[in-house]
């Protein structure tokens, strides 16, 4: 296996402040689909239609809007036991904690720690397979393309997030150098190229799993994005945010970083989602791309050549 | 449908919102701009504004922007704020002033607090 270590990103959890209304904007608006709630009603488990594992994106309900935490899913409990060793060891995160299995259901025992930016990050090795409901003979066997029953813009997948804090170079030293990042691509001062302001960091062959943007404040989420196949289906999503008065914060239209085609909108707590096609494949040996300061506006939105005023202050 | 009129205190501008609108979408539909628009969803704390007179409802706040005490004395989220008569409101805009872009200046000692905005509700605390 070449893809080895951490392989991909496996939840989220979004606090939303109203459950129905968050529901109604995830399962019937944004399309995935519920596999699980609480008894008490207070977490909801969900999928985007073409994830295998039983859930990707979990709602809380509670007093203030924002992320709990990001979970990454590792290639085995071998790893998992290694790589916390590994990241007590570096010195760089706090809040180390060990969360039983089960406390997510269908999930094994996930390793939770802060990582300097003030985001709670976790490592988990294994969640029941669910299926993506595509075979026609049995699961994975002779599997149409898609399922029928799609609601909404139905993403495939929840991609990556874009996250907002202060210590950006304890937060990339860690994704790099323990736990197997590379930098796909970086923001930097014309003048200061050591300096990070923002920084795309894949594990994997995609543009970017998990991107920063350093911002004086600790554990801020700016957006959660979900992965469509094409253009086309960007501006279909335009569509149904329109037609269901979804606030759209910017789109359709095309990042420079990553390449890809996006529509920002909100989710009924301020909580800001994306949703994107395109971008292009990560190799190790594909050389970090780098985008002046100067350049943020065309970095951001290819088109616009300037940010709105909403990036950089909205987030929750 | 009942409609009210919403005047902003600093500049005298007016305009109408229906009692199922919320304030902030009530000011899209008009020519007026004065509230901060945002997520318009509660959570980002752009449109906060104090209600200096009339009668509101409102829907659940994001705790991280407006705190229990400010709600008790008024500072409210536009968009989670529905008028059941004419209203004033002054308006306070966001809690963190974060700096103009992702600054250029690397952070002197890691850490760069933010700017906090004093606002109308918290002198009154
Ligand atoms: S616009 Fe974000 S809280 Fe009202
Ligand atoms: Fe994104």
């Amino acid at each position: 296996m070449a893809l080895t270590g951490v392989l991909r990103p496996g939840h989220i959890v979004i606090r939303v402040l109203e459950m129905e209304p968050a529901l109604n904007h995830y399962v019937n608006v944004l399309g995935l689909i519920e596999t699980a709630r609480d008894s008490d009603g207070k977490r909801v488990f969900l999928k985007g239609w073409d994830e295998h594992d039983h859930h990707s994106v979990v709602l809380r309900e509670a007093d203030e809007a924002g992320m709990d935490y990001f979970g990454w899913k590792v290639d085995s409990p071998a790893t998992l036991k290694r790589l916390a060793g590994e990241i007590s060891a570096s010195g760089l995160c706090q809040d180390l904690e060990w969360v039983a299995a089960g406390d997510h259901p269908e999930t094994g025992e996930r390793f939770r720690f802060r990582i300097p930016t003030g985001h709670l990050m976790e490592l988990y090795a294994q969640k029941t397979r669910v299926g993506n409901n595509c075979g026609t003979d049995g699961p994975d066997i002779n599997p149409d393309p898609w399922p029928d029953g799609l609601k909404g813009i139905a993403p495939s997948r929840f991609d990556h997030a874009l996250l907002y804090g202060d210590d950006l170079d304890g937060t990339v030293k860690l994704f790099t150098e323990v736990l197997g990042f590379s930098i796909a691509e970086r923001v930097v001062p014309t003048d200061n190229p050591d300096f990070l302001i923002g920084a795309f960091l894949t594990c994997s062959n995609k543009a970017h799993d998990i991107a920063f943007i350093r911002q004086p404040v600790k554990g801020k989420l700016h957006h959660a994005s979900f992965e469509l196949g094409s253009w086309e289906k960007v501006l279909r999503a335009g569509d149904i945010l329109s037609r269901t008065k979804t606030k759209i914060d910017i789109g359709p239209t095309r990042h420079g970083i990553t390449r890809g085609e996006t529509i920002y909108f909100f989710d009924p707590s301020g909580n800001r989602n994306e949703v994107f096609g395109g971008g292009y494949i990560y190799y190790p040996d594909k050389p970090t791309i780098t985008w002046y300061d100067r350049a943020l506006g065309p970095a951001i939105f290819y088109h616009d050549r300037e940010l709105n005023e909403a990036f950089l202050t909205v987030f929750t | 449908m009942q409609w009210f009129r919403v005047t902003i205190e600093e500049t005298g501008e007016t305009f109408e919102c229906s009692k199922d609108d919320d304030l902030l979408s009530g000011m899209r539909n008009s020519l007026c701009r004065k509230i901060p628009i945002g997520c318009c969803n509660g959570g980002c704390g752009a449109c906060r504004i104090s209600v200096t007179s009339g009668e509101y409802r409102v829907r659940k706040m994001n705790r991280a922007v407006v705190s229990e005490s400010e709600q008790a004395s008024g500072c409210v989220l536009a968009c989670r704020v529905y008028p059941q008569s004419d209203l004033q409101l002054k308006v306070l805009g966001r809690k963190w002033l974060l700096r103009s872009a992702a600054s250029t200046q690397p952070a002197t000692g890691g850490v760069v607090e933010a700017e906090q905005q004093q606002t109308e509700a918290e002198r009154r605390n």
